[in-house]
């Protein structure tokens, strides 16, 4: 075999194989993710009517509309309420499953399976289930029923339906998380915690604090990062479920980009509220990366 | 859904002295690092008892049976530094911060090992890792030392090196180590004594130099010594002049003659015979020489200058050093 040394040239032919096989991935991401970004970011500067394809720059003016809509930033701040509560409880509540499920038991293995479920089921297809979960005659009401708890209409109450939806992304997306917390900890050879026991850890704290957090530091880095991206850009089950509503309150980012875009025809204004929540997202990422300097242990 | 169960080790009663390095040896999957497990309380056994300092330990914790292991592969906290990795003991224990940073100074300074302490393992080559692992062992003063083929993941040199390192050690801890390994020149050059292990059973138990003498069964008498004894049917050397007169009483049918590859010399004489060379490896100043006599192989060791590339010989047997073998392989003791 050839040896191949960092600089040295490969041929035409195996560069060609090379660029082949990258091809389709780079013409759908080209396509779909980078075209797509690069053209909101050229719509959000226009005044853009693609029904009667009247297309004119308007400078800033969509920045300014969207930056002084008091329902943006409304809109904003309920994606960071989500945000906090639903990123902190998935997070901690994932890692507790997966720790939980770590044994290699058939029933573990079971129960495991069943937990994971709705992180496969369609988020449409959940939300239309959890309408009925979460109306007043449904499963919900009445586990709560038996303890003694009022029943609510939980979508129909403006106190009720945020925290109703924040409840159904959790029971989705924690059992998504679980499984890298899973692969973090099936990756801990299991001599290091055979020698930890000798040495003397032997309850879940000591093993939790001294071991899988340690080493769990960037999954759990990668978990967080993946919840708020995944957490700004909540949007099917909002839609589904309530459509923003009862009143303002469950209105989101992309709720208000999904009306101006195609109840109200303003695309300017949908891209230029992308493209403001795209930054957004893109400092938080950032930030969090700085703030977790050291996290990789190998 | 339970699996097939499978018995790792049976039967085993062995006791092991103060200050002993003690060498539980077989081949791989005998079941030699169950029993390690089974001492560790890493695993209870289905049946018998464990007893340090003459108390019981079944049910008891590992950490509390204050036994140090070492692994195979070193298992040492990725995540931690090398000073972390040796003080963690002490601190979930709850031993006051100066008393740690004193002994981990301390062992550190016994295994040369002082200006690693702030390293990651991954920084680490493999000798230093496996110092590292023992000064791991040795800060908790355990009462025993239970090491797990600590030697198999270092290249052959520095197996050499560590070795030489273990017996350093060995005289300055009182406490006794078992030392499982499937290698038998480490078990010779290292144990006190040896318990040999095949399929979970002990095979024998001694000193090095008495199971290399008096092997109890073909099994032991082939896994030491390299290259192992040569093992050959009776029946292969009818006819062979002088064998029936050294041969125990009885019929030669179902016994088999052991001697040892330097026990058999090129030439006529009595006790000779033929044999078909089939390869030889010339090692300097000694040639092994692989050959067959009817289907057996077997191995002789000779000096280079006596054998000149024939492709058959006629070899004999040093009538002092002949091991007869019964018909289940166990040694028949002679005179």
């Amino acid at each position: 075999m050839r040896h191949l040394r960092g600089h040295e040239r490969v041929s035409g032919l195996e560069q060609l194989t090379g660029y082949l096989f990258v091809l389709p991935t780079f013409l759908i991401l080209g396509v779909f993710v980078l075209f797509a970004a690069v053209y909101s970011l050229w719509i959000s500067l226009m005044h853009y009517d693609p029904f009667f394809h009247t297309v004119y720059p308007v400078g800033l003016s969509n920045y300014k509309y969207v930056a002084s809509s008091q329902l943006y930033w409304f809109s904003m701040l309920h994606a960071l309420e989500y945000t906090g509560v639903v990123v902190t409880i998935q997070t901690f509540l994932a890692f507790f499953f997966a720790v939980l499920f770590n044994e290699k038991t058939p029933v573990s293995r079971f129960t495991r399976a069943i937990v994971f479920i709705p992180a496969v089921t369609s988020s449409a297809v959940i939300s239309v289930l959890f309408i009925w979960v979460f109306s007043a005659q449904g499963l919900l009401n009445a586990f709560l029923v038996h303890l003694g708890v009022h029943p609510e209409n939980w979508l129909e109450s403006t106190t009720w339906a945020f925290p109703a939806i924040m409840g159904l992304n959790i029971f989705t997306t924690a059992p998504y998380f679980m499984i890298m917390y899973l692969a973090g900890l099936q990756s801990i050879p299991s001599s290091i915690l055979e020698s930890a026991e000798l040495d003397g850890v032997r309850n879940a704290f000591q093993r939790f604090r001294y071991f899988y957090f340690p080493m769990l530091k960037f999954t759990v880095f990668f978990v967080v990062v993946l919840g708020i991206i995944g957490s700004m850009q909540l949007f099917d089950q909002v839609f589904i479920m309530t459509d923003g509503g009862p009143g303002n309150s469950t209105y989101v980012p992309l709720i208000y980009i999904y009306n101006q875009a195609f109840v109200f025809d303003n695309f300017g204004a949908a891209a230029a509220a992308s493209f403001i929540l795209f930054v957004i997202i893109l400092i938080l990422t950032l930030a969090q990366r700085r703030l977790i300097s050291e996290v990789r242990w190998a | 859904m339970k699996g097939q169960e499978i018995v790792a080790a049976r039967n085993i009663n062995l006791e092991v002295k103060d200050g002993e390095l003690f060498v539980l040896l077989g081949p791989s999957g005998c079941g030699k690092t169950t029993l390690l497990r089974i001492i560790a309380g890493l695993v209870e056994p289905d049946e018998g008892e464990v007893l340090i300092d003459g108390k019981v330990m079944n049910g008891v914790y590992p950490s509390d049976r204050n036994v140090a292991m070492v692994f195979q592969n070193y298992a040492l906290y990725p995540h931690m530094s090398v000073y972390d990795n040796i003080a963690l003991n002490m601190r979930v224990r709850r031993i006051p911060r100066e008393e740690v940073d004193r002994r981990v100074r301390e062992v550190a300074d016994t295994l040369r090992i002082t200006e690693l302490l702030n390293h990651r393992p991954k920084e680490l080559s493999g000798g230093q890792a496996q110092r590292v692992a023992l000064a791991r062992a040795m800060v908790r003063n355990p009462r025993v030392y239970l090491m797990d083929e600590p030697l198999s993941n270092l290249d052959a040199k520095l197996r050499v090196e560590m070795r030489a390192e273990l017996k350093r050690l060995h005289r300055m801890v009182d406490a006794p180590i078992i030392y499982v390994t499937h290698d038998q020149v480490e078990a010779m050059t290292l144990g006190d004594r040896i318990a040999v292990m095949d399929k979970g059973v002990i095979q024998q138990i001694g000193s090095p130099i008495e199971l290399y003498e008096n092997p109890k069964n073909t099994f032991v008498a082939s896994f030491l010594g390299t290259p192992p004894m040569n093992i050959v049917s009776a029946e292969e050397l009818v006819g062979v002049d002088g064998l029936k007169a050294l041969s125990p009483p009885g019929s030669l049918s179902g016994l088999s003659v052991g001697f040892r590859p330097g026990d058999v010399a090129i030439g006529d004489g009595p006790l000779s015979f033929d044999v078909e060379v089939e390869y030889a490896e010339l090692l300097g100043d000694e040639v092994l020489i692989h050959a067959k006599r009817g289907s057996t192989r077997l191995v002789i060791r000779a000096a280079s200058h006596t054998y000149a590339g024939q492709t058959s010989l006629r070899v004999r047997l040093d009538p002092a050093k002949l091991y007869w073998f019964n018909t289940e392989g166990e040694a028949i003791r002679q005179g």
